[in-house]
């Protein structure tokens, strides 16, 4: 609506503004400072008012507003009317602008030193997403001519706990990689190339933290709503964030040995940049509608495509021009001096973590980089998987080391006597690992050196906890790290599926597990359909129940999957289809009233309609068929009904004498007094058909060792806070004494 | 020193052809039905859905169904994995496989609906 508006196109006036205030102000221009900093208020403020606006035009179902009417609508329960917030594409733009708005303020408050510096950078990112979002506005109207009174819904795939905080999490996380890359600029604008990796290092680890969580939620959510049995299904959408976040994981460790050791001072410039183009990048590819033809996510060309390539040439030029001016003079040493210490660890660790961000940045340009010599084609899963393997193996190798090496001295005798016992648990690992049936040597490998990582961390980790707790992050990553590795290589590769075609009450047994298909229920708790379904193993039985039911919105049917933990395996239970029953079973025909016919060997006479049922007061509207039906010499009097009272007629057959067979209403012409019957179990001759069977078609699927992989995501992200907190308290601690420092004598 | 960076040079050409090999190899071509028809090599095929004619087949444990190119070619394409879920609602497909007795055999699906993340507004 015309406010929202207003806000947007407020919010990008301001922008302009504190980039431009801002970069005057990079003199020492006080007065330009305080205009930037009012501006970069302002517009944080507009962003924030114009997100509280949209909610407010969800929550009150404005129907009117395009997006309010395309993502919700008033039967959505209220929890899941903020997942509506950012269900589509300029509901992210604005929760991105808003989270940007919030860290910017919360920046510029604590980094004083840098603020005219770092501020221009993120006001020129505030500027072109308010740009994006003027050009496809969230308050866009519905054409006058159709003001709906209710909304189009919201996408049951995305009614979830964890869809309803992914797209947050993963903004912020986007929005706070910003932060780097405004860091680095400043340090090339100031010529300061050190300091910027101190102060940029919690910021880093908080935007790592959080992109890395969204990641991780978005893979759970795949799991356990998608049915196809996966977390990861290597589609540009998630790469987009994939990639970014991996370059991030090398700045994170190329900012890690700056601090230590005062080297690889452009990497850090030019892997900050690069953290932040590649977002653009991923925006870009995901939403320009250039991969529209190879994404399950459809992406339509919203018309922002010119902006998105403006933008990020811009960023793109901003950066190379700063760097090229700079690089000269910026002190370049050896990055190790020895093989064998801990800085060629990481800045190997560095290399495999570009190269995996390369060749799935690859992947996933495919259809970019195919069309300039021809036919646009797309890279299948398989090459992810295949490139990624020796990465996975190499990463294992290198984190396990990491800690048995030291800084600077070539201690090859103590580091081989401290690798002894790490090697002999991974040699162990493997080895059970191929008793419990890993033959594949590549595979045996990567859980050796997957476990190899664990151990020498988890050593570390007990070590350094009888001192400071803080101080674990690193380890405790890494040992997750490990543990996600080897669960990934367990759950994936030796992952088996089975498809079992269950006839009712039949029992079919499947990876040692008895399953029996009990027919579809609806449990109170979703109010959806289901399947029920008896698993038994071992004299235990439990019941299960994926879910498959018609969605008016989709027009089609979902399918959820039930998900049984146990405690070295999940057993994924996923329902295919429920084949039809034939229809050929069935004999039809008409009848008018009074008339007699003879059909399969029955004589009917259509006596009368009994409306004894109909508009009695209560809800019932029965209309039944008054039937004398005559089998054998012996008359009955048979009365199927159907009932109008729901959205769907509801059919009440009767049973036919002599046979295992029902009569049943198929349509009724009041006015004409005739109806239509439909005779199920006998056959036009007379002969019994015996009833359909219910059945219904199942995937099965077991996965071993995945909750270890969701252990480690779980270690991944806890020792990231703890690391995250530590360099935080560092840095307050240093700022504390800077401040101290200062008092004149 | 010296010898350190010649062995790194080599890990990363070997790296980068190990990748470039695996690109090439996995890499499948968007095509006409007919070229498909014709290919050696998993490829990949966009069409319309042709509503009402897809069946599940029990016995196969497969979905077959219809696509049909803007110039009205129809190719019949065979599934094996679960039928996406929105499978209903598509208005167009793209199927990545091979061509192979009589139909296209399929091992990826990508099923694109116009609800989502679309622009226009579905007025219904």
């Amino acid at each position: 609506m015309m406010i929202g508006n207003l806000m947007l196109l407020g919010g990008f006036i301001a922008s302009g503004l504190a980039v431009v205030a801002y970069a005057l102000a990079m003199r020492g221009d006080q007065k330009m400072l305080i205009l930037g900093r009012r501006a970069f208020y302002t517009l944080a403020g507009l962003a924030t008012a114009a997100g509280i606006y949209l909610m407010y035009l969800i929550l009150t179902h404005r129907f009117q507003v395009a997006y309010v009417f395309q993502y919700s609508d008033s039967r959505l329960p209220a929890i899941y009317l903020f997942s509506s917030f950012w269900a589509g594409q300029e509901g992210t733009f604005l929760l991105w602008a808003v989270f940007g708005g919030w860290l910017g303020i919360w920046l510029l408050k604590r980094e004083k030193n840098f603020e005219a510096h770092l501020m221009p950078f993120m006001a020129l990112m505030q500027a072109f997403l308010f740009v994006i979002l003027l050009k496809k506005s969230p308050f866009a109207l519905m054409p006058p001519e159709q003001l709906p009174v209710e909304g189009a819904g919201l996408n049951p795939l995305l009614q979830n706990f964890w869809m309803g905080i992914h797209p947050p999490v993963v903004f912020l996380g986007y929005a706070g990689l910003t932060i780097p890359f405004a860091f680095a600029m400043a340090a090339l604008l100031r010529r300061e190339y050190d300091t910027w990796v101190k102060r940029a290092l919690p910021w880093t680890l908080f935007a790592w933290l959080t992109l890395g969580a969204g990641i991780f939620i978005g893979g759970y959510w795949a799991y356990n709503v998608l049915g196809w049995g996966g977390y990861w299904g290597w589609d540009p959408v998630e790469n987009a964030s994939l990639i970014p976040w991996l370059v991030s994981t090398a700045l994170l460790h190329g900012m890690l040995l700056q601090r230590t050791r005062g080297t690889i001072r452009k990497t850090n410039i030019i892997f900050a940049t690069l953290t932040f183009l590649l977002i653009l990048y991923g925006t870009f590819l995901t939403r320009s509608g250039v991969l529209s033809d190879f994404s399950v996510h459809s992406f339509a060309d919203l018309g922002i495509t010119a902006y998105l390539v403006g933008f990020l040439t811009l960023f793109f030029l901003l950066a190379a021009v700063l760097y090229v001016m700079r690089a000269r003079e910026i002190a370049g040493e050896p990055a190790y001096e020895k093989v064998v210490s801990r800085e060629f660890a990481f800045v190997a660790t560095l290399g495999v973590l570009a190269a995996a961000a390369i060749v799935i940045l690859a992947g996933t340009s495919a259809p970019l980089l195919t069309r300039i010599s021809g036919n646009p084609g797309s890279v299948s899963t398989s090459f992810y998987n295949v490139t990624n393997t020796p990465v996975g193996i190499l990463l294992a190798l290198l984190l396990g080391l990491c800690p048995v090496l030291a800084w600077k001295q070539d201690g090859r005798q103590a580091t081989l006597s401290r690798l002894v016992a790490p090697v002999a648990v991974a040699v162990i690992g493997a080895v059970v690992a191929a008793i419990l049936g890993v033959r594949t040597p590549i595979y045996l490998f990567f859980v050796a050196s997957a476990i190899f990582g664990v151990t020498t961390n988890l050593i570390m980790f007990v070590s350094v906890l009888r001192g400071k707790i803080i101080n674990t992050g690193g380890y405790l990553t890494h040992i997750g790290v490990g543990l996600m590795l080897a669960g990934i290589v367990a759950s994936s590769a030796y992952s088996q599926t089975v498809k079992l075609n269950l006839a009712a009450n039949e029992p079919q047994s499947a990876f040692g597990y008895r399953f029996t298909y009990r027919g579809m229920f609806v449990p109170p708790a979703t109010g959806k359909p289901a399947v029920k379904l008896e698993v038994a193993r071992n004299g235990r039985s439990f019941v299960v129940a994926p879910e498959m039911y018609y969605s008016q919105y989709n027009d089609g049917m979902m399918r959820t999957p039930s998900i049984k933990k146990l405690a070295f395996e999940d057993l994924y239970i996923s329902p295919v289809e429920k084949p039809e029953a034939g229809q050929s079973d069935v004999v039809r025909f008409d009848i008018a009233k009074r008339e007699t016919r003879e059909v399969a060997g029955y004589r009917f006479y259509f006596d009368k309609f009994d409306m004894s049922q109909h508009n009695t007061g209560s809800n019932v509207e029965q209309v039944g068929v008054v039937l004398r039906v005559t089998y054998q010499g012996k008359e009955t009097t048979l009365t199927p009904s159907v009932d109008f009272s729901g959205s769907e007629p509801g059919f009440f057959p009767a049973q036919l004498p002599g046979h295992n067979a029902q009569v049943e209403i198929d349509r009724i012409s009041a006015s004409e007094g005739i109806v239509g019957l439909a005779l199920k179990g006998i056959a036009p001759d007379g002969r019994e058909v015996p009833p359909p069977v219910d059945r219904m078609v199942i995937e099965v699927s077991v996965k071993p060792l995945i909750n270890v992989l969701w252990l480690g995501t779980l270690l991944v992200l806890i020792g990231g806070a703890v690391a995250w907190r530590r360099r935080d308290i560092e840095l307050n601690k240093q700022a504390s004494e800077s401040r101290a420092g200062e008092l004149p004598a | 020193m010296k010898r350190t960076y010649l062995v790194g040079i080599v890990v990363i050409i070997a790296f980068a052809l190990f990748g470039i090999g695996t690109f090439k190899k996995s890499v499948t071509p968007y095509v006409t039905f007919t070229e498909a028809r014709n290919a050696s090599t998993p490829v990949q095929v966009s069409g319309m859905r042709v509503p009402g004619e897809e069946r599940y087949d029990l016995k196969a444990e497969e979905l077959r169904f219809l696509m049909e190119d803007a110039n009205g070619d129809r190719l019949e394409v065979i599934y094996a994995g679960v039928k996406p879920a929105n499978f209903e609602e598509a208005t167009s497909i793209v199927a990545i496989g091979k061509y192979a007795d009589g139909a296209f055999r399929a091992n990826q699906l990508l099923v694109k609906c116009p609800s989502k993340y679309q622009g226009s507004v579905k007025p219904k």
